[in-house]
């Protein structure tokens, strides 16, 4: 793959010069300020009712206000957030090579298209993971202001365990975004994917077939439905490894193939 | 192409010329055949000699939230070029000092245009493969770059193949034209060919053609009788037809029109082009 560091820096620097990363960034730290007011809601309810926070008719199902409750709503909220984050930003770091007409500009060049593909999908993975580590860190900053119990080392443990392999398997889906805004040539295929995809785990999931549909897996494992080891299996962890693979190998035999006539 | 040729690809909107470039440079796929540049085979799997090669195609483009260095930057490093000095010395080159450090979405479309000819240009390639180079550059630009791309072909050797639908452009600069119309090359004119049609000429008509051509004959001019006018290609005649007209009253065939002429490359690409309809 010639020219892969080459490759690295120029997306590393077209990444850092945007304004996406703070965006997303202060998208994603949402989940952790929203774990936050329902930790803050189900310590007292009738405070959250007297000041507004809730009304009468709020439903109150999270459970009670501790460090387990608050792991499992963060994970929860990043496997939904992260699901359209993330593929945001793989719709913008592939297809803005086509809204911004650059894609010309990387196709004669003695660095390889795959390299460029490469380093894309490298700035990918470590954008959309040290996102999770920045709002997981919120996370606990959020929870030790608002005080609750329960903080163990094994729960941060198993908490970061949940947050980050979910993470990893929303992020092992990514290609499918990429190709999309390849061969889409730019964000709407790519963002009509990830609706679609959103819904049909959904769909999925509650049809009990989720351990085979990749895109219900990333949901599944962080507990959103109940105990990840009665949902789903080692098949689910394959055929989402499967499937990004399929993505990637399409998206680099797109890239290295397609006539670019834009 | 010859080394240190300047070759001017002419065709209409929609005649071919950036579906070419496209193929040339492995972008896309011919319909049949394959493509060879600088004797290496080209293809939409990004095979081709591109260190070698400079492009431009179409509107130039680059990353509006980065600057102008920062642009060339990436291409320094995508062209794999050691020499961190090369980004500056093209800035300089390309006289984009100014706008080196501003964001390359605030340039004007002029600005943008030497942007992409400076990334073009960058790693100093001995073909350049440039689509419409002068767009968007105001009359001082463009002159300005017709000056850099026919310095380059004549004192570095660099080969230059050129698309464009501006007339004078290519014909001040290009030693040979090829002529594109609905995805058919139609013509190609070599220099001597473009120097006949640059050529100048006396054109005559008077009530008795025969009579005025033995006279001028006899005068020592070599007047050729063309669709009812006379032609004269001297250099002296075009530059004095005022002695022509005292020739031509003197012999009793007073002129009737008198005029020099040059015949362009406008006229003759309009004609191949309406030809070829």
């Amino acid at each position: 793959m010639n020219g892969f560091l080459p490759s690295l820096w120029a997306e590393a620097l077209k990444t850092r010069r945007s304004k996406v990363p703070l965006f997303t960034a202060i998208g994603f730290s949402i989940s952790p300020l929203m774990a936050g007011l329902f930790m803050i809601i189900l310590k007292d309810p009738q405070a959250a009712r007297s000041m507004g926070l809730i009304t009468a008719k709020a439903q109150l199902v999270a459970g009670v206000a501790d460090w387990p409750t608050f792991f499992s709503i963060l994970t929860q909220a990043v496997a939904v957030g992260g699901a359209i984050l993330f593929a945001i930003i793989t719709a913008w770091v592939f297809g803005r090579e086509f809204s911004d007409h650059t894609a010309k500009e990387l196709l004669a060049l003695p660095t390889s298209r795959e390299a460029i593909v490469a380093a894309k999908f490298i700035v990918i993975a470590v954008w959309t993971l040290v996102l999770t580590v920045f709002i997981f860190l919120i996370g606990l900053l959020v929870g030790k202001l608002v005080v609750i119990p329960g903080w163990s080392e094994d729960l941060i443990r198993s908490a970061s365990v949940d947050i980050l392999g979910t993470a990893v398997l929303i992020i092992a889906l990514l290609p499918f975004v990429a190709l999309l805004a390849s061969v889409g040539r730019g964000y709407l295929p790519p963002f009509g994917w990830t609706i679609l995809t959103v819904v049909l785990a959904q769909i999925a999931a509650i049809t009990g077939w989720g351990d085979w549909f990749p895109w219900s897996v990333p949901a599944l494992f962080s507990g959103a439905a109940g105990p990840r080891s009665e949902l789903i299996g080692l098949h689910s962890y394959m055929i989402v490894i499967l499937a990004g693979l399929i993505g990637l190998a399409a998206t680099f035999y797109w890239w290295r193939n397609a006539d670019q006539t834009r | 192409m010859k080394q240190g040729e300047i070759y001017g690809f002419l065709g209409l909107n929609g005649a071919g010329k950036t579906t070419t470039i496209r193929a040339l440079l492995g972008m896309i796929r011919p319909s049949a055949g394959d493509v060879k540049v600088l004797e290496q085979a080209v293809g939409p799997n990004g095979r081709g000699p591109w260190a070698r090669i400079g492009h431009l195609v179409e509107s130039p483009s680059a990353y509006p939230e980065l600057t102008v260095r920062e642009n060339l930057e990436i291409a320094r490093r995508l062209h794999w070029i050691a020499d961190p000095n090369a980004t500056s010395h093209i800035i300089e080159k390309l006289a984009l000092a100014t706008y080196a450090d501003r964001k390359a979405g605030t340039l004007s479309s002029g600005n943008l245009q030497r942007l992409g000819l400076a990334r073009a240009l960058l790693h100093e390639p001995e073909l350049l493969i440039l689509d419409e180079p002068a767009n968007g550059l105001d009359p001082a630009g463009v002159v300005e770059i017709r000056e850099l791309l026919a310095s380059l072909a004549r004192e570095e050797g660099v080969t230059i193949f050129m698309s464009s639908h501006i007339l004078t452009e290519v014909d001040r600069l290009a030693t040979r034209i090829g002529i594109i119309h609905k995805g058919h090359l139609i013509e190609e004119l070599d220099i001597d060919k473009l120097e006949k049609l640059r050529a100048k000429r006396l054109e005559v008509k008077t009530r008795n053609l025969e009579a005025a051509r033995i006279s001028l004959q006899s005068a020592g001019y070599k007047p050729v009788m063309q669709d009812g006018i006379i032609l004269i290609a001297n250099e002296h005649a075009i530059e004095h037809p005022d002695e022509i007209a005292q020739i031509l009253v003197n012999s009793g065939t007073p002129p009737t029109h008198l005029a020099v002429e040059q015949q362009n490359l406008e006229e003759h690409f309009l004609q191949l082009t309406e030809g070829a309809k």
